[in-house]
């Protein structure tokens, strides 16, 4: 598979103190094919954020590689780095932390342009404007301070100084969870634009697993700092291998109050394990309604179910989908 | 009894109608009196204030107090800044240095700051005049060599938290280089917490440079300041009074002008982080 950034066998651990470490990302094989979009949903703590980071090399992994279009940058220092950066981007996801305050959005987006490009200062502010009307702000918001802007206009501003230099790789962490509702889907459709303008290769962090299924080409879930399940997205939203997918799944309301009412679905019991102290076996199991005595034993591996769609789980293809997922909206 | 809680712009308002004041005795300077502050003139010797156009005496050399406590404004104020400018810089400069970069360099840092907040500035002050001698540029070396550790301290904590935000974070992911996300972001965003710290820092100064020159290791003598002045005037405080009078008036108003500027500005910011 031709991918343009890979994780093999990622562990990222943070230190919390004297002999306290926290393993936020436990051993992840993970591939963002080339002008593809892979979808990382997982639960807040899952680690999918810490992947991301991991993957731009702003955090330095423990342990396995991490090899951007083919090649290794698992130990490249800063100095290395700052020249690959203009090539992998970031939207980060809160648009009222991720603006300067204290200079206009044009300024903001001139920046980099003359930092890495080296235009002069009119010519980086002419590009400003461009860049921000190519993602539907008015020319004029260069001008404007952030706490000017609205939520999702801030967001649009963070996408744009994010495409600022063109970049091939694009992650996106969670680029709508802080907006309203009315804006998500705007944000969500101004970026699949992009991403088929620019041929971009996206990694979409999100823990809505409906949304995210509808807007990438494949899937992957997270579960304490590791991946359950992968696949193709329309593959693993119609046939879930992972209970936990399920449980996911399970969690979005079906517009039709009929199948609503009366579609089967799995309600996760208490809270996900801390990272800190992870269960035996499989690390869903206690929290799993399919689990057996195996599963609080022996960690079941991440194997292929299915063509391209891997999953976690020691009883995977061989039981019948648990539950009966719900359908999704439009899908 | 309750004081009534004076409200950011209020404390605005008051230190700026002191930096006015401040700022045209300053540039006014000794020709206001119609004296020159350094001229000598034994039959005039302390005249009471109002006599023979000494609008506020003369001292025990017959010098007029007005002129020598408005050339004050000059010598203070130009210490004081120039300290200041000094320690600002240097204390901006270790505060980033060790709040940007974590392992040892912050370690070997924050130990450096914390043992020269613990050293006696006094004796600092003295092992300096002693090497360096008395005069203007020894002053504003001293001051300002006991002046940056609070900078130091201050900007090393506001670093640290400025370090984690999102948009330095945005700025490092777009490939900036540390120098120009430093005197990018980090900076803009430190520019309110030293402006609130400059205020306060600028009155300890004031007060040092009296401090030192009361004591004799400041202002060289014949030059006029305020410390020097009120160091003067003991010998006369039951003959005299009004020699105490005007220095003292000086530095309380100068000082309070700076104190009010700081506590304004830390109100406007609540605390000094933020600049919306």
């Amino acid at each position: 598979m031709n991918a343009l950034v890979e994780a093999r066998a990622l562990v990222v651990r943070f230190g919390l103190g004297p002999g306290r470490r926290l393993t936020a990302v436990d051993g992840v094989d993970l591939a963002v094919p080339r002008h593809a979009t892979l979808a990382l949903v997982g639960e807040s703590g899952s680690g999918k954020s810490t992947l991301g980071l991991t993957l731009l090399r702003v955090h330095r992994p423990a342990a396995g590689r991490v090899l951007f279009d083919g090649v290794d940058i698992t130990d490249w220092d800063e100095r290395r780095l700052r020249a690959l950066r203009p090539r992998m981007q970031m939207v980060l996801q809160d648009p009222y932390a991720s603006l300067d305050p204290h200079v206009t959005v044009g300024e903001a987006l001139a920046e980099p342009l003359r930092a890495c490009r080296g235009l002069g200062r009119a010519a980086a502010r002419e590009r400003a404007v461009e860049l921000l009307e190519s993602v539907g702000l008015p020319g004029s918001t260069a001008g404007r301070r952030p706490h000017l802007l609205s939520g999702g206009q801030r967001q649009r501003a963070g996408i744009a100084r994010a495409l600022a230099l063109e970049p091939e790789l694009l992650i996106a962490d969670e680029p709508v969870s802080a907006l309203d509702v009315s804006t998500r889907a705007q944000v969500v459709a101004l970026l699949d634009e992009l991403r088929r303008r620019h041929r971009l290769t996206v990694l979409l962090i999100a823990h809505d697993l409906a949304l995210a299924g509808q807007v990438s080409d494949r899937v992957a879930v997270m579960y304490v700092g590791q991946v359950v399940e992968e696949g193709p997205a329309p593959d693993l939203i119609r046939l879930p291998q992972h209970p936990y997918t399920v449980a996911l799944l399970s969690a979005t309301p079906d517009p039709d109050p009929r199948i609503e009412r009366t579609r089967p679905r799995i309600t996760l019991r208490g809270e996900p394990p801390s990272a800190l102290r992870p269960p035996s076996g499989c690390r869903f199991h206690p929290r799993c309604p399919i689990a057996r005595d195996v599963c609080a034993v022996s960690p079941p591996p991440l194997r292929e179910v299915r063509t391209g769609h891997r999953a976690a789980c020691h009883f995977a293809g061989e039981l019948e989908s648990p539950v009966t997922p719900t359908r999704i909206w439009g899908g | 009894m309750r004081v009534p809680r004076l409200r950011a712009p209020g404390l605005l308002v008051a230190g700026a109608l002191g930096l006015a004041v401040v700022v045209a005795c300053t540039a006014a300077g000794p020709s206001l009196a119609g004296f020159d502050p350094a001229h000598v003139a034994t039959a005039d010797r302390l005249l009471p204030p109002g006599t023979a156009g000494h609008h506020l005496g003369t001292d025990g050399l017959g010098r007029d107090v007005m002129a020598r406590t408005l050339a004050g404004f000059r010598w203070s104020l130009a210490v004081a800044l120039l300290a200041l400018v000094i320690g600002g810089a240097v204390g901006t400069v270790v505060g980033v240095a060790a709040g940007w970069h974590e392992g040892w360099p912050r370690a070997v840092l924050s130990r450096a700051i914390e043992t020269a907040i613990a050293f006696p500035a006094l004796v600092l002050a003295l092992a300096v005049i002693a090497a360096a001698g008395h005069g203007f540029w020894a002053l504003v070396l001293v001051l300002g060599l006991v002046n940056w550790v609070g900078f130091a301290r201050v900007v090393l904590a506001e670093t640290r938290s400025i370090k984690r935000r999102e948009y330095v974070l945005a700025a490092r992911l777009l490939g900036l280089g540390d120098a120009r996300v430093i005197l990018g972001p980090v900076l803009r965003a430190l520019r309110p917490t030293l402006l609130v710290v400059s205020a306060f820092a600028f009155a300890d100064l004031l007060v040092a440079e009296a401090s030192l020159s009361f004591l004799g290791i400041g202002a060289p003598l014949g030059t006029p300041s305020w410390g020097g002045m009120l160091a003067d005037s003991r010998q006369y405080v039951f003959t005299a009074p009004w020699l105490l009078y005007a220095p003292a008036a000086a530095v309380v108003l100068a000082v309070l002008t700076a104190n009010l500027l700081g506590d304004g500005l830390t109100q406007l910011w609540g605390g000094g982080g933020r600049a919306e």
